[in-house]
């Protein structure tokens, strides 16, 4: 059985293997180019120091610039490939076989519906996670140079998407709307629009708060102290949520009523006391947290993941 | 279920949204034999085997295959069902394809010396892409993947359709054949009668979703005549009993039933040629469900 | 030995087979002690139900001309063949003087066949039809 379902999806899984591992080799390049052009220049700290500024010119700024145009589609491209390794492992499993009626065949030998199911989701599922689980260490360390030369910081959006447990969560679900999706709609052409819209719509409705998972910690600041940090810094490898300010009694002022209060151009420092402004709080997600909100993000995409598979299996019990 | 019933329909009726495709439909078949399933497209042939096979749950009456209900537990082990369609890996060499049964067989009866046999017997070769094979090649290896469970029954919906006279030919010719080794009963569905004439001892008849002939076709010829005689009506043939009637200038041919010959007749036991359009020509098509033998 | 079915012939299939048994039997291409076809061979050749093939063979076993073996086959015990008699002879020479009667009469195949066949059944009531 692991043998047919393996032949069956060969394809898609070679297609999936090319993919993952034609990125590995771009981005493993990509570090051996960068650590060799900070060599050449003689700028090696641009990428293990970060207290180092190489945005000051020279030839630090050199390095800085010409692998500016590479990290931002690399990122985008590692973002959107799980999902994507996901769908084409998941889109052809069942629907493929509706499509077909191959599915007369197989559940009309001494195979039971339940077994073919898992079967097929488990031989095709585990090759792709561990793949993905995969490219995400190989991109975690090709990446790495780029995060200390361009200020990246795993917590940071996207960065946190594309590193930990994540990727592998992310390919999870795509794979799982994609599945149950092609046994609902045994069509692989309209599985595959179905898994985008889910997966977006999913991603939108409920991931889209998954800094959020956790109460961020707060620091406050007298408004007497000193003027540094309006820009809301919380100190590097942090992720700011929100900032504002508190009265005498410690309670949020609405930044919408401070502003019409103390439109932009007047002295804060003068307007902030007349509405009673004493000082300015900032949230924050600190780096600790990293690990925690992978967790518990991740756990969310298993419990999605594995609700559409069983609204999946729900179906394939009743009709075929 | 008896001793010798292999399959049973008691009551069964499934319905799609509104329709109904088989009504209150009861069928017995007794071990051993080649029996046919008959009737016009639309009748509710193939909703008859996937109930058989387990793809579909009747919405009511009870399915009996091997004393087991497939509905509820799947395909009966011993048994084999090959739709219409054939379907097989289209992109799976033949090889592959029969690996493909033996994986899915792994835990019930497979025989792969045989498969390999009526696979070489068929003359296709186990390095051919399955989608490419010819309708005939391809009925016989799905054939060869249904008999290499070894089954007690073969279930097979239009074994012979979209298929040249040499293959249809040749497809009944190995059916039969490995029946007549292994004693399997077989229950074919075809809309072609010429197909079955000669083939087939036992006739099941739907027609509109519901059975109106079931038994051996022996029994079922003999227990009808088909008359031919005078159209003048003071001689009305078996009245009550007649199963079709129909008048061509001054002559009438009637199928009838269990009845004595009205005199000025002539009448000759039918051809399951007669006997089949006979019913289906019905009318009205009768309500209660017609049982013989 | 191999059966021709005629499907149109209105003749049962079994008794096809019968008849074409007998025939060889009495043709001598059937000696007793050798084998008749297996079911399957028959079927695979004729495409006819296994059990009708197997309904005239228990026939022939019926009247005593063949004996099933189990696991080996089905045996002639007999041969119908009887020695050229006299009898046959005379028979064979009224029949061809009658046929020249009969066509010189007019009468084509059919009509002879029809003749033959009506005659033929009104001394043998076997078949079953009514009319």
């Amino acid at each position: 059985m692991t043998w047919l379902v393996w032949r069956r999806q060969r394809a898609a899984l070679l297609l999936c293997a090319a993919l993952l591992g034609g990125t590995a080799l771009v981005l493993v390049a990509a570090r051996l180019l960068l650590t060799g052009a900070a060599a050449e220049l003689g700028v090696t700290a641009c990428l293990t120091d970060r207290a180092v500024d190489c945005t000051d010119g020279g030839r630090r700024y050199e390095l800085y610039q010409s692998f500016r145009g590479f990290q931002g589609p690399a990122r985008a491209w590692l973002w959107v490939l799980a999902p994507i390794v996901g769908m084409i492992a998941g889109a052809g499993l069942f629907a493929r076989e509706f499509e077909q009626r191959t599915q007369v065949f197989a559940l009309t030998q001494a195979t039971s519906r339940t077994r073919w199911w898992a079967t097929g989701i488990a031989v095709t599922l585990v090759p792709v996670l561990v793949a993905v689980a995969g490219l995400t260490l190989v991109a975690s360390w090709a990446l790495a140079p780029f995060a200390v030369l361009y200020e990246h910081y795993r917590i940071e959006p996207v960065d946190f998407d594309l590193s930990g447990v994540l990727p592998v969560g992310s390919a999870l679900l795509a794979f799982a709307i994609a599945a149950a999706a092609g046994l609902l709609l045994r069509n692989s052409l309209a599985t595959i629009v179905v898994t985008v819209l889910g997966w977006t719509l999913i991603f939108f409705v409920v991931l889209y708060d998954r800094y959020d998972y956790l109460p961020a910690e707060t620091t406050t600041t007298p408004l007497t102290d000193t003027w540094r940090g309006w820009d809301g810094d919380t100190g590097p490898g942090t992720l700011p949520r929100d900032f504002g300010f508190l009265d005498a009694a410690g309670n949020r002022i609405d930044l919408t009523t401070f502003y019409r209060h103390c439109p932009v151009p007047t002295d804060m420092r003068v307007c902030a006391p007349t509405i009673g402004a004493v000082s300015v709080y900032r949230d924050y997600q600190p780096d600790s947290n990293y690990w925690p909100l992978q967790g518990i993000t991740t756990a969310i995409m298993i419990v999605l993941s594995a609700l559409t598979l069983a609204a999946g299996k729900l179906r394939l019990r009743r009709v075929v | 279920m008896g001793e010798g019933v292999v399959l049973r329909f008691d009551g069964v009726g499934k319905r799609f949204r509104r329709r109904w495709a088989l009504r209150d439909c009861a069928l017995e078949l007794p071990r051993g034999r080649i029996a046919a399933l008959v009737g016009p497209n639309g009748a509710g042939k193939t909703t008859a085997f996937m109930l058989a096979s387990g793809l579909m749950r009747p919405t009511s009456g009870r399915v009996d295959v091997l004393g087991v209900d497939p509905g509820r537990s799947g395909m009966a082990a011993g048994a084999s069902f090959v739709a219409q369609d054939k379907p097989l890996y289209r992109a799976l060499r033949v090889d592959e394809m029969l690996r493909a049964g033996a994986v899915l067989n792994a835990r019930g009866r497979w025989d792969t010396p045989y498969v390999l046999r009526l696979v070489d017997e068929a003359g296709v070769g186990l390095g051919e892409r399955v989608g490419e094979l010819s309708p005939g090649q391809r009925a016989r290896v799905a054939l060869a993947l249904a008999l290499g469970r070894r089954p007690d029954l073969l279930l097979l919906d239009e074994p012979l359709a979209e298929l040249d006279p040499l293959a249809r030919k040749q497809v009944m010719a190995t059916l039969l054949a490995e029946a007549a080794e292994t004693g399997t009963t077989v229950l074919l569905s075809s809309h072609v009668i010429a197909d079955l004439e000669d083939s087939c001892d036992y006739l099941v008849l739907l027609r509109d979703g519901r059975v109106r002939l079931c038994g051996e076709v022996e029994e079922l010829l003999a227990a009808h005549r088909h008359l031919t005689g005078p159209a003048d009506s003071a001689a009305d043939p078996g009245a009550g009993h007649v199963v079709h009637r129909s008048t061509v200038g001054r002559q009438t041919t009637a199928l009838i039933r269990d009845t004595e010959v009205p005199p000025g007749f002539r009448a000759v036991t039918p051809t399951l040629d007669d006997l089949v359009l006979g019913y289906l020509q019905q009318e009205p098509a009768p309500t209660s469900t017609g049982s013989a033998a | 030995m191999e059966f021709r079915i005629e499907r149109r012939s209105g003749v049962p299939t079994y008794l096809q087979i019968v008849a074409q048994t007998k025939q060889a039997l009495r043709l001598g291409a059937l000696q007793p002690g050798d084998r008749l076809p297996t079911a399957k061979d028959v079927v695979s050749r004729t495409a006819v139900n296994p059990n009708t093939v197997l309904k005239a063979y228990r026939e022939l076993e019926r009247e005593g001309l063949v004996e099933p073996r189990p696991g080996l086959g089905t045996f002639v015990l007999r041969s119908l063949a009887r020695p050229g008699s006299e009898v046959d002879a005379q028979l064979r020479t009224d029949l061809e003087q009658w046929m020249r009667r009969a066509t010189a009469a007019g009468l084509e195949h059919e009509d002879i066949d029809a003749l033959v066949a009506d005659v033929r059944d009104r001394h043998f009531r076997r078949d079953g039809r009514d009319g």
